[in-house]
């Protein structure tokens, strides 16, 4: 299914939109988070996908919930693991190397698509990332150039975490496969942490959200029926699960009306709900 | 943070229990969160 049905024209498009998310989110007095450079990268655009989206600003929950919860795992992760090197593929408007307490000797190295960099490079001048930040202007799914600098770092680098926030639910089962094998054939590679939506959610999308397929750069493509398991001939197993309903709750960001909530309890239906959208923790097995 | 907790299974039966959720999310866009924890 695809996202020609919302303002989203692109996957430029959804960096924006979580951008001013993480602004909405920061601007309540309860915030999971502060993002003070969300707003200075979302600007106009944004603000005008937010306005254009159904529901409005009440998508800023599932963004801030998802936001909140990789920030808890990348740092314990860097923290318990002596992660050297953390590379965030698709990184879009992602601020993390400039407002998360990183270790100064950190190398945080973000891939995305020449436009993207090159706009946060310009907002963002002036300002210093915590650790040793660099982009790499490069198309994720160019498997011959992805080979070619992920074997490079992987001489370089001691223990690494991938993060892939908002980038897999676009590509298609066999581009992640890809991924996986890629990202395996370095041994420094050890942790990966990711978003990942189940069938069901993308069913619920195109029931609820899209009527219409039509050919789109933001095409919603990966769900896998086995989950998890999905990871494991690939190489990686899931050490840790969080459900975005249940952390909704833990965070006291409503995820479902509360009128839902009530109908939803029976256990079959409650497996469906808070499997629909997760983050998960992979490590290298 | 919290204590650490260290799809596909539910099979047709689910399919059918999902769409009857559907008919009642539809009724109030309540996609919107989920969607945005995955783009």
């Amino acid at each position: 299914m695809t996202l020609t049905s919302l303002p989203v024209e692109s996957i430029a498009d959804t960096a924006f939109l979580t951008a001013t998310y993480r602004a909405l989110e920061g601007d309540r007095p309860d915030a999971l988070f502060q993002d003070p450079y969300a707003e200075i990268l979302a600007g106009d655009r944004g603000q005008k996908l937010i306005e254009a989206m159904p529901g409005g600003a009440t998508g800023a929950s599932g963004c801030a919930v998802r936001t909140a919860v990789m920030d808890e795992l990348i740092l314990r992760t860097i923290q318990e693991e002596n992660i050297d090197t953390v590379i965030s593929l698709g990184a879009g408007l992602d601020t993390r190397p400039y407002r998360l307490p990183l270790p100064s000797s950190l190398r945080w190295s973000e891939w995305d698509l020449p436009t993207i960099l090159d706009y946060k490079t310009e907002k963002l001048a002036g300002l210093e990332p915590r650790c040793v930040l660099e982009f790499m202007p490069l198309d994720v799914t160019d498997t011959a150039t992805r080979q070619i600098v992920l074997q490079a770092m992987g001489k370089i680098a001691k223990q690494v975490l991938v993060l892939t926030e908002g980038l897999l639910i676009y590509l298609t089962t066999e581009q992640v496969a890809a991924l996986a094998t890629d990202l395996y054939a370095q041994s420094p590679f050890q942790w990966w942490l990711t978003d990942l939506a189940s069938p069901h959610a993308l069913r619920y999308f195109q029931k609820s959200i899209n009527h219409a397929v039509h050919s789109s750069q933001a095409m919603l493509q990966f769900a896998p029926e086995a989950g998890t398991e999905f990871f494991e001939p690939y190489g990686w197993r899931a050490v840790e699960w969080r459900s975005l309903l249940e952390e909704g709750e833990r965070l006291q960001r409503e995820i479902l009306p509360p009128s839902l909530l009530v109908q939803f309890q029976t256990p079959e239906v409650w497996a469906i709900w808070r499997e629909m959208s997760s983050f998960v923790l992979l490590q290298r097995h | 943070p919290v204590e650490r907790s260290l799809s596909g299974q539910n099979g047709v039966e689910a399919s059918g229990i999902f769409d009857d959720v559907l008919d009642v999310a539809k009724t109030v866009p309540i996609a919107a969160p989920f969607l945005t924890s995955l783009i």
